[in-house]
């Protein structure tokens, strides 16, 4: 008998598929289970990665979903500023999948979380998505109601997508074990003190995580049965571990347990698919070039890569659609001052904020 | 005599009317207008692009208002003013009440069903981002972009206090302003809403932009105009200045403009000498 292995594509060989070939030109990495198509709707959701995710897809003219557009007047660095515009809802990070499952559950009635007001100096924030809004608000009533409108943005957001692109982040998070909730960030981080007796650290396992998914994904059926999945895992290693491990142990683990899970996820079900931008900037492939001097956040150069592998399989034909800005010529002051500051395509990440904590 | 080029919405009928009442008086000024007003929700000086030293609309509608409000110029040439009046286009209480309240409000603001609560440094930052995008900024800046000569923005008018007691007007959209500005009085709002306008006005003259004060003579209450100054007002329309209906408390008559206009003038020369 022939070796297994003979008469295998390139692609299928390190040194052909790998070795020999280059993250800016290399072909054949990704076939899509099943293809997203312009008209879509594109639903995104995740880690910070995952906003570029959502930047890159809006510019080249797929169909995302926006169900809380920002007030007109906003420039690109604001509307990121108060959480518009990031994902297809205004529910900021969503770094682990039981975060996600939450929102999904409390979406549609499911889960109450509890303790999620957070007052820091007066000001009140949904400890949920903290993000959203940098200041907080003046009462906790005016968030209650704030976020019970997100829900119901949510809701129609799940019941209404084609495609639900997720970036896996983290394993870590912080959870109140008795209700369940998840939070994106501990106490004390942006709001309040930390209390070891409300709120627990968890780093998720693969078979957590794993389970996690797949009572969303059921829960996601039950309201919207076409619906298909597209995963990707974060390449952005963790700003810091709670853990009692080196950080970069801890990250190699948490990576390994997402990509872990949406391998298996990716092997087992028609209906999801994986996209490897974790490989294109992590792996030896890139020998690190994608990251940037603190060797943690990607360049822009790593996420056209990645979207350019993206584009060629999903939308070989396209053409970058530029921005318009409602007719107005360019190179004025007052059109530079309000718009695109976008270039860069800065992520907005709770998890930097940790960065502060290292001394 | 100074030349001084009005370039406007359809307030620019006020303006018109009252500069026609008052420019006997004023013989050291001579004023061209150029007016195109909205068409809906679209500003049709939006159009208006700078092309080396003249400000040309690349779209005929707007080229055959200029015509018609100018005496026969399609284009406005930039060197033969000595001072430009831009009125309105994109700074106005109106716009924020129409574009962002409609849709948001911000925490100092009584809520409704169906609004976007956000905070009121989101709100107050959509209000200024917008006054700093709109059309009659990037006219400002295209003029100084070809000419040294100044360049004053003026807000559009504040709709008349009328409005609060009217029960119905002729055209759908204003029955729609209408019912809202009532329900932001009703609410107190407009108040707040002041504030964040003047805020937004502060933002554009922090930006180097010369923009003069509606007269404080104008104002009722916060948000809104005397209704005399509404009575009897001109509009910009069809091609052509003329009457606007009774029901209009959005337009001002001839009055406003020419209180506008002299406060405009003295400004300037407290400012140019």
């Amino acid at each position: 008998m022939k070796s297994p292995y003979q008469g295998l594509p390139r692609r299928n060989f390190w040194r052909t598929g790998v070795a020999d070939e280059a993250p800016e030109t290399i072909q054949n990495l990704y076939r899509h289970k099943f293809k997203i198509g312009r008209k879509d709707k594109v639903a995104t959701a995740g880690s910070c990665f995952a906003q570029h995710i959502a930047r890159n897809l809006r510019g080249r003219g797929f169909n995302v979903l926006d169900m809380e557009p920002g007030p007109p007047g906003l420039s690109d660095e604001q509307l990121k500023k108060y959480g518009f515009s990031l994902y297809s809802a205004r529910f900021g990070n969503i770094y682990a999948v039981r975060q996600l499952l939450r929102l999904a559950q409390e979406a549609f009635g499911e889960f109450k979380p509890r303790k999620w007001i957070w007052e820091r100096n007066g000001r009140f924030f949904d400890a949920l998505r903290p993000s959203v809004e940098p200041e907080g608000l003046s009462t906790p009533e005016q968030v209650r109601l704030s976020r019970m409108m997100h829900l119901s943005h949510v809701r129609r957001m799940f019941e209404e997508m084609d495609v639900f692109v997720f970036t896996l982040g983290l394993t870590e998070a912080w959870e109140n074990e008795e209700s369940g909730t998840v939070y994106p960030t501990a106490l004390g981080t942006i709001a309040g003190s930390y209390d070891p007796q409300f709120m627990s650290f968890k780093n998720y396992t693969h078979s957590q995580i794993l389970e996690d998914f797949l009572a969303f994904r059921a829960l996601i059926h039950k309201h919207n049965a076409d619906v298909r999945f597209l995963l990707t895992v974060s390449p952005v290693p963790l700003t810091a571990t709670a853990t009692t491990d080196h950080v970069l142990t801890a990250t190699t683990y948490s990576k390994s347990a997402l990509r872990g899970v949406a391998g298996e996820l990716y092997q087992t079900y028609d209906d999801i698919d994986y996209f490897p931008s974790y490989e294109i900037i992590a792996s030896p492939f890139s020998k690190g070039k994608f990251f940037a001097p603190n060797l943690r956040s990607v360049t822009e150069e790593g996420v056209q890569t990645v979207m350019r592998v993206f584009f060629d399989d999903h939308d070989p034909d396209g053409q970058q659609k530029t921005k318009q800005s409602g007719g107005k010529p360019t190179g004025t002051a007052s059109e530079t001052r309000v718009k695109k500051e976008d270039q860069e395509g800065k992520e907005i990440c709770e998890d930097a904020l940790l960065e502060a904590f290292s001394s | 005599m100074k030349k001084l080029c009005v370039i406007g919405t359809s307030h620019v009928g006020a303006l018109k009317t009252g500069w026609d009442a008052i420019k006997a008086e004023q013989s050291d000024w001579d004023i061209v207008f150029f007016g195109a007003p909205d068409f809906g929700v679209t500003e049709r000086l939006r159009h208006v692009k700078r092309r080396g030293s003249k400000l040309v609309s690349v779209e005929k509608y707007t080229r055959e208002y200029f015509k018609v409000t100018s005496g026969g110029q399609a284009e406005i040439d930039l060197e033969a003013y000595d001072c430009f009046l831009v009125q309105g286009a994109g700074i106005g209480i109106n716009l924020i009440m129409r574009t962002i309240y409609s849709f948001f409000r911000s925490e100092r603001h009584a809520m409704s069903g169906g609004n976007v609560l956000v905070s009121e440094a989101c709100f107050s930052d959509a209000v200024k981002g917008l006054f700093l995008s709109s059309v009659a900024a990037r006219l400002a800046d295209e003029i100084a972009a070809a000419v040294d000569t100044p360049a004053y923005l003026v807000p559009s008018p504040c709709p008349s206090e009328g409005l609060l007691s009217a029960t119905k007007t002729s055209k759908k959209v204003w029955m729609e302003i209408m019912r809202n500005w009532q329900k932001i009085h009703a609410a107190g709002d407009h108040i707040v809403l002041e504030d964040q306008y003047r805020a937004g006005l502060d933002a554009v003259r922090a930006q180097g932009y010369r923009l003069i004060d509606i007269p404080a003579e104008f104002y009722s209450a916060p948000c809104f105009t005397k209704h005399e100054y509404c009575k009897g007002s001109e509009w910009l329309q069809d091609a052509k200045y003329e009457a606007s209906p009774d029901d209009d408390y959005l337009h001002m008559n001839g009055r406003y403009g020419a209180t506008l206009l002299k406060s405009f003038f003295e400004t300037v020369s407290r400012e140019t000498g």
